[in-house]
């Protein structure tokens, strides 16, 4: 038989191999991987902000607590989530960002280039080697070698990425159910809504109960018209300022259910509906960006 | 929150209440002097459900602990991984290295056989 139809013979049969072997198991997309890295540190800062300004916005309404005691004591000025509770978050969402750069990194094609070229090198190596020892007939025949050179780096590159793979396939499934309770966990801190115990219904009921009711007694003490209109628009702009704030909080939590659902999909290997759930992410990022801003700004007004 | 300490959440959601129906009677009563007893009680419930709000948080961590270790041991496994390539890399590269020095080797077994 001709030496080149061997050769490729030979090459055939080791990719049908190696690619029945690989598409018979999941794989993880390393874009998928890295588009979700970068969500996750998103969705740390849009925590980050949304956490600090629920406790400041608590912060300020145990100060008209603090004014209504009998004594001024340290203890009357209290908030939430405590500077603890913001760190903890912040840890587990660090551990989480970690944890999909190193995926990241695992699944990058950079690190199954520098593999082929350490294999390009080596089998240029052996053919220099073989050569001084006379000891390959094949390298005299020009096409043969540069074949045989394509197909050992390729399969080089491949076996490097089926390893890569199934390490990714492995780590990814063993730690989906860890990421889904932590996910699941912080958006139930949040609360599914401000029925249901969690910080949205905290802030609703501390913070924005008790400014209501304040302006709602201030009402009943005045008797000129234009003051109970200035009282009244100041109760519809405290209304809009509330649901404002909810929404920061909603957000986030969205983000957060949003990111747990990609990595499901991750680990399952099924990356068709990862761009929809890191789109979520975005789309609430960018709402909530600018639900901060106007709330800022209707706050410093 | 379904792992938090139940008398805890009963609490918190007992003081929810109890702001709720003060919330809902500042809004119906026409009394002044009312109004200011139930903005004051308002005050002293809203400090009380903070403070709950942060037992309810303290009541998860150690769950959230617990996760987030189990996601550093997985990270680490990835570092490892990593690692493993690089070695990988580096092995190849010393494979080839090593075949530099045979390739003299052979050079110099050539010179003294013609040389004999």
């Amino acid at each position: 038989m001709n030496p080149t139809r061997q050769v490729r013979i030979i090459v055939c049969l080791f990719y049908f191999g190696l690619a029945s072997l690989i598409t018979g198991c999941k794989t993880i997309d390393s874009t998928a991987v890295s588009n979700f890295a970068a969500s996750v540190t998103d969705v740390k800062s849009q925590a980050d902000d949304a956490l600090n300004a629920t406790a400041a916005l608590t912060r300020d309404a145990s100060v008209r607590y603090a004014a209504s005691q009998p004594t001024l004591a340290e203890a009357n000025f209290v908030k939430t989530p405590t500077d603890e509770t913001i760190t903890e978050w912040d840890g587990a969402l660090t551990t989480i960002e970690t944890y999909a750069q190193n995926l990241s990194t695992l699944l990058s094609p950079d690190a199954a280039k520098d593999f082929d070229v350490a294999a390009t090198n080596l089998f240029n190596q052996f053919n220099q080697t073989a050569g001084r020892l006379n000891a390959n007939r094949m390298n005299s025949q020009a096409g043969v070698n540069a074949l045989l050179a394509t197909a050992f780096t390729q399969t080089a590159d491949a076996i490097i990425q089926a390893k890569e793979q199934a390490t990714a396939v492995k780590i990814a499934a063993a730690t989906d159910s860890q990421i889904t309770k932590i996910l699941s966990l912080l958006a139930n801190e949040i609360g599914a809504d401000r029925a249901t115990p969690g910080l949205r219904r905290t802030v609703y009921e501390a913070v924005w109960t008790p400014r209501l009711a304040n302006l709602s007694a201030s009402f009943l003490t005045t008797t000129n018209f234009a003051d109970k209109l200035a009282l009244s628009q100041q109760y519809a702009d405290m209304l809009a300022q509330r649901d404002a704030q909810d929404q920061l909080l909603t957000g986030l939590r969205q983000s957060l259910l949003a990111l747990s659902d990609a990595h499901h999909a991750l680990a399952q290997g099924k990356p068709a509906s990862i761009p929809a759930d890191l789109a979520v992410v975005a789309g609430e990022i960018q709402h909530t960006r600018e639900l901060y801003s106007q709330f800022s700004n209707t706050t410093k007004q | 929150m379904a792992n938090q300490n139940q008398s805890i959440v009963a609490l918190y959601t007992s003081l929810c209440d109890q702001q709720d129906a003060l919330s809902a009677a500042i809004q119906t009563t026409t009394d002044p002097k009312l109004a200011s007893t139930i903005s004051t009680e308002i005050d002293e419930i809203a400090h009380r459900i903070v403070l709950t709000q942060n037992l309810l948080f303290k009541q998860d961590s150690p769950q959230l602990t617990a996760s987030v270790n189990g996601i550093k041991t997985a990270s680490q496994s990835l570092t490892t991984a990593i690692a493993q390539i690089q070695n990988t890399i580096a092995f190849v590269n010393s494979v080839t290295t090593y075949l530099t020095y045979v390739d003299q080797a052979i050079d110099l077994a050539k010179t003294l056989a013609v040389s004999l």
